[in-house]
């Protein structure tokens, strides 16, 4: 080992990210007024309302891919108060593969991003929770060393803090240039969860577009929960792969959330606009220490409520007392559109306008603001392994 | 390749033919060639370290793929002295790719695993080219949670190119299931030696590679994706496998000096198939020299060991000037 922590230390100069080059990217935030047409139904959508509408598409549903600061700042209460963990970790290149540095730079550059994920602590419906969210935008959301490092360590630490954990899973698998090391971050990462687990603490693991190959294969599959997003990518081999080996074409729902959720391997599949009120309601579920209210009974207040105690996340902003969208378990519930659904987005505009505020104000001081990455990026090279 | 002959073997197996020709006269027909065969002799010994000192990471792929070399079934024929095949992960079916139960090592009962090529085509057929289904690595997770219930240790031969790419493979929960074997391997209370004897193909071989020992044969390779799939990811042709082959890092030596393994078992030169008794004797020497020193080990430093094991595998570094 001692071998390998020569092999490091010499190359940490070879990632440079400096707060001024992430000020400088920040300016190339999306403007007011541009128009963004959707992946799916092809509907040119308000920039503004889109972000208003937590990236979905108000016409087809679609959900954008999205940022782990954005992401962030959808699912804790108040992203100035998220410390995040371990931001000083970067990657090297230990295997001196062909390009690798110019490619993290490129990336980081791009992103306002040392790594693919973002780790650190936050309080979602006033319940603390460590969080780990990757971003696709960071090469493919690939899982090298840092990426497993972070992960390894957000799951040890909320193991000593003794608090839940949710990870939110954006990935192609795992990244090519760290060769070996980064199939060992599959081990890693494995073993972290289980040693969380036998602590009797809560895991929620969100798989986000995509989640295949290595992160599929490890941590985000072993959730004690595992909520999906709608359409959602979700699989191991890569789609090419499976066609170049059985020589026919494969359904393009094979790896859709919907059919991995009929398939027995996810528990829920929830919309973005529920996606806080749901994982609040199950941290809410795993972590109180009294009777539980449950939301049928109460009437929503129309987001007036915010509990800072590991409170009732009921009545959070509009999510009324609907059956339907507060289960919003499968297809059907997913592709719910009804009066619930819309009142809890528009109680979801509100907040978001004023997280967004506060994201920008936190990033700027943070130095690590970016605008890239604010909003639905298109594109994004998959360096990952599909099998 | 033709007939089992690499490309950069065709001098040397032509200079061997000829020497093994002079032989055949020497003993059949009285003539004495004694000093031409010596001279054929140092050449072709010169000739072979030539190639085989120069082989390059691609070479090795192909080398482990060659058809004659040992199966898993192969070795465990060589390394125990009497073995219990055992069937069926118990919720599907039994995946021929991944053969498993108990065998008798010096007379001890270890749990023995690995995924099964076939050795001619009707049996790569049957055994899906050692290309496993999920339940293939369900039923790997039952005979090793199997041999923990009896204290027994484990040992895994590695031959894969990678978990099954298919339809079913995926309606089955592919990722699931490596992620579960993964997790439950790294927690179990018997030592585990894992052995990687051709292809270490990525989630497909880790998934049965968490041990306390990983040892390797001197021409296998253990990569998070293989040459090929590398190369047309990356540069979109896959004719630069070779180049990929080498950037990955993916040989035995290169694997012991990261860290990730810890021994390399020789191998003939030319390779394993060409003296598969010399190599299963080498292998066995060695499971049995870290089996005993895992046998000092209690069950929870067993776990705990291997677990820091991979704990400390990766490549970081801190920000500077921040």
């Amino acid at each position: 080992m001692a071998k390998f922590r020569e092999i490091f230390r010499g190359k940490s100069k070879y990632v440079t990210v400096r707060a001024d080059s992430e000020e400088a990217s920040a300016k190339k935030e999306v403007p007011d007024g541009l128009w963004t047409k959707c992946d799916q139904c092809g509907a040119m959508l308000y920039q503004k309302d889109l972000e208003r509408n937590l990236y979905v598409c108000d016409k087809c549903g679609y959900h954008f891919r999205i940022g782990a600061r954005v992401r962030i700042a959808q699912l804790v209460d108040d992203a100035d108060a998220f410390v995040e963990f371990d931001k000083d970790l970067i990657s090297t290149n230990p295997l001196d593969f062909p390009d690798y540095p110019q490619k993290l730079n490129a990336t980081s550059e791009k992103t306002g991003l040392r790594d693919a994920v973002i780790t650190g602590i936050g309080r979602i419906h006033g319940i603390e929770t460590v969080l780990a969210v990757m971003d696709f935008y960071f090469m493919g959301g690939s899982m090298g060393s840092v990426v497993g490092e972070r992960v390894t360590r957000a799951f040890e630490r909320a193991g000593e803090l003794g608090l839940p954990i949710v990870t939110v899973a954006a990935s192609g698998g795992a990244r090519m240039q760290e060769g070996i090391l980064s199939l060992m971050q599959m081990e890693k990462t494995c073993a972290a969860v289980e040693k969380f687990s036998r602590k009797g603490l809560l895991f929620i693991s969100v798989l986000a577009d995509p989640t295949t190959a290595g992160v599929f294969g490890s941590f985000a599959s072993l959730g004690d929960i595992n909520i999906a997003e709608p359409g959602a990518t979700i699989g191991f081999a890569g789609q090419r792969v499976i066609e170049e080996t059985i020589r026919k074409p494969v359904p393009p729902s094979l790896q859709k959330a919907e059919t991995v959720f009929n398939n027995g391997f996810i528990d829920m599949i929830v919309p973005r606009s529920e996606l806080k009120r749901e994982i609040g309601r199950l941290l809410l579920w795993h972590t109180a220490k009294g009777p539980i209210k449950s939301e049928k009974e109460a009437p929503s207040k129309g987001g007036e409520r915010e509990n800072d105690q590991g409170g009732n996340p009921q009545g959070e902003a509009g999510a009324q007392a609907n059956p339907e969208a507060s289960n919003p378990q499968g297809q059907a519930g997913s592709r719910e559109s009804g009066a619930a659904q819309k009142a809890a987005a528009s109680g979801g505009d509100l907040r978001m306008g004023v997280m967004a505020g506060s994201m920008e104000s936190h990033l700027t001081v943070s130095g690590s603001a970016n605008g890239t990455t604010n909003g639905p990026l298109k594109g994004g090279r998959a360096d990952h392994t599909p099998a | 390749m033709a007939n089992g002959v690499f490309d950069w073997e065709v001098p040397l197996v032509e200079l061997e033919k000829r020497i093994e020709e002079l032989r055949r006269f020497t003993r059949d027909e009285g003539i004495d060639f004694a000093e031409e065969i010596a001279t054929l002799e140092r050449k072709a010994e010169k000739l072979r370290q030539e190639i085989y000192a120069s082989i390059t990471p691609w070479q090795r792929v192909q080398m482990v793929r060659h058809s004659r070399r040992p199966t898993t079934l192969d070795y465990i024929g060589m390394l125990f002295d009497d073995f219990v095949e055992l069937h069926g992960d118990r919720t599907i079916r039994d995946d021929p790719a991944m053969v498993g139960g108990i065998a008798l090592l010096d007379g001890r009962p270890v749990t023995v695993i690995g995924p099964q090529k076939g050795r001619d085509t009707k049996e790569n057929i049957r055994r899906n080219f050692g290309l496993p289904h999920p339940e293939g690595y369900r039923k790997a997770i039952r005979l090793m949670e199997q041999a923990e219930k009896f204290g027994r240790p484990i040992i895994t031969l590695i031959d894969v190119v990678g978990a099954y790419p298919g339809i079913e493979a995926e309606e089955r929960g592919q990722g699931v299931v490596i992620a579960e074997s993964i997790r439950r391997m790294s927690f179990l209370k018997v030592p585990i030696i894992c052995v990687i004897t051709g292809e270490g193909g990525s989630g497909g071989a880790l998934a049965i590679g968490v041990g306390n020992r990983v040892l390797m044969l001197e021409n296998a390779w253990y990569s998070v994706i293989s040459p090929e799939m590398c190369a047309q990811i990356l540069w979109r042709d896959v004719k630069r496998a070779p180049e990929a082959a080498q950037s990955l890092r993916l040989t035995a030596k290169d694997l012991l000096e990261l860290g990730v393994i810890d021994e390399v078992i020789p191998e003939p030169m030319g390779g394993a198939h060409r003296d598969p008794q010399a190599v299963a004797a080498s292998m066995k020497e060695a499971i049995l020299r870290h089996l005993a020193q895992l046998d000092q080990e209690s069950p929870d430093e067993l776990v705990e060991k291997r677990i820091a094991r991979y704990r400390r595998l990766g490549a970081v570094a801190l920000a500077s000037g921040e």
